[in-house]
């Protein structure tokens, strides 16, 4: 229960976290931040890197900024516990720090959530892990930082399957971005058998003003998954409050996408019923 | 592999309010370089993944995992102990725990009054579904828990 051994340098800027990923000959290299992902995976050797680069003391990589376009931009190295304690009366757009507030506050553990980073569970992408469908489902970016510049990539898109990323090699998530148009309602739900535990199924559902309502799967095995839903359909769906509840269920049960838990009844009916209260809570704003 | 062997870092940290200088290696996590370098032995390493909670510890105030933060990381920061927790707050769950019989083995314990303290200091006003999750994350095997919520919520306010 003890990793391999690895030599350790510690970056005290994002250049030189990038100039540090340059590789030599048979070198592992790893980028560790708050390290509540890739620390269990050394102490289990399931990791054996030769060289680990620490950036969590750099300094840009902890701010949280409010845009001139009133997005907020998320430095990577932000943990769960400073997104669980954002002060009320930000300047951030409306609905928006809500949403990190409830999500932060629901990952693990507040010990795990006072060291793990939002950029480290982007780049390690858990299928597990809430931040690939919620930043998907929030239309965020993901900047990243790399030996030929920055570039940006869509939260939709970053994520490719099972610990499978947008990343290449050498480059480094430095931030991410969220848009600044304010969010009506939404809802977030997942089923752990234990408090804190991984999920087995996880949904979120963000409603904007005249945008099509967002609503992505997490805790899928790969990628997180969108699901396609008619608002107008949804709107439809008539009755008493328990029959609408109902009726919401029904439809997604019926939309949900066959590269869901193929063959898994169980799995099935979990991800969909996950999915349909993230729904309902935002279709009641029971949040 | 050709992982390099000499990979060792000089720290130097605050512990329970002393300064501590030590030489480690990379890969030490921040419970061996307590209980092994320190001789802290109250820091429990149990799962030694992060799952079970018997390690936690405050680093600059804030409730960790020591089997799974690196020494390395802790350079220069204040790191406190079950053996360095005093005040008040502490002396009333210490109390608490007691009178309770929060604790059969007593291996989850450290782990558990770290945990509490702080979740005391952030939430004062806890209740007891509150205190149920959120001491969520440290186990124990001996399934004392109904005797440490009730020992926990006996320190909360109102």
């Amino acid at each position: 229960m003890k990793p391999a051994p690895f030599s350790y340098e510690r970056a005290a800027s994002l250049e030189e976290a990038v100039a540090a990923l340059a590789v030599a000959g048979d070198e592992d290299v790893r980028v560790i931040a708050g390290g509540q992902s890739l620390g269990p995976m050394l102490n289990l050797r399931m990791v054996r890197p030769t060289r680990l680069v620490d950036i969590h003391r750099i300094e840009a990589l902890r701010a949280i900024d409010v845009l001139a376009d009133g997005g907020v931009r998320i430095g990577a190295c932000v943990t769960h516990a400073m997104l669980e304690d954002l002060p009320s009366g930000d300047r951030f757009p409306p609905g928006l720090a809500e949403v990190l507030r409830h999500v932060a506050g629901g990952i693990a553990y507040r010990a795990i959530r006072c060291r793990g980073t939002i950029g480290g569970s982007l780049a390690h992408a858990d299928p597990a892990a809430d931040w690939p469908s919620t930043l998907a489902a929030l239309g965020a970016t993901i900047e990243l930082a790399g030996p030929s510049g920055r570039r940006s990539v869509p939260a939709g898109a970053f994520c490719l399957g099972l610990f499978e990323t947008a990343i290449e090699p050498g480059e480094i998530v430095s931030a991410v971005v969220l848009p600044g148009s304010g969010i009506r309602r939404w809802g977030h739900r997942k089923h752990c058998r234990k408090a804190g535990e991984f999920a087995h199924a996880m949904a979120v559902c963000i409603e904007r003003d005249g945008e099509r309502l967002e609503v992505w799967l997490g805790s899928t095995g790969g990628a997180p998954v969108a699901i396609a839903l008619d608002r107008a359909a949804l709107a439809a769906i008539g009755g008493s409050e328990a029959q609408q509840r109902a009726g919401v269920r029904e439809y997604i049960a019926a939309a949900l996408p066959d590269a869901i838990s193929p063959g898994d009844a169980y799995a099935r009916h979990l991800h969909a019923q996950v999915a349909a209260e993230a729904v309902n809570d935002t279709l009641a704003n029971r949040t | 592999m050709n992982a390099p062997r000499d990979a060792t870092i000089d720290l130097q940290l605050t512990v329970n309010g002393h300064e501590a200088k030590a030489r480690v290696e990379a890969r030490l996590s921040l419970c061996d370089l307590l209980r092994d370098s320190l001789h802290l032995t109250g820091t429990h390493a149990g799962c030694e993944h992060g799952v079970c909670g018997a390690c936690t510890v405050l680093l600059d105030g804030q409730p960790v995992r020591a089997c799974i933060t690196l020494a390395a990381a802790c350079d220069g920061r204040a790191v406190t102990t079950v053996e360095g927790l005093s005040g008040p707050l502490v002396d009333r769950l210490r109390a608490a725990f007691h009178a309770e019989h929060a604790l059969q083995c007593g291996y989850c314990t450290p782990g558990m009054l770290v945990s509490a303290v702080d979740l005391l200091e952030r939430k004062p006003g806890a209740e007891e579904d509150e205190i149920r999750r959120d001491m969520s994350g440290n186990l124990c095997r001996c399934t004392g828990y109904v005797g440490i919520v009730r020992a926990i919520r006996s320190c909360a306010q109102g």
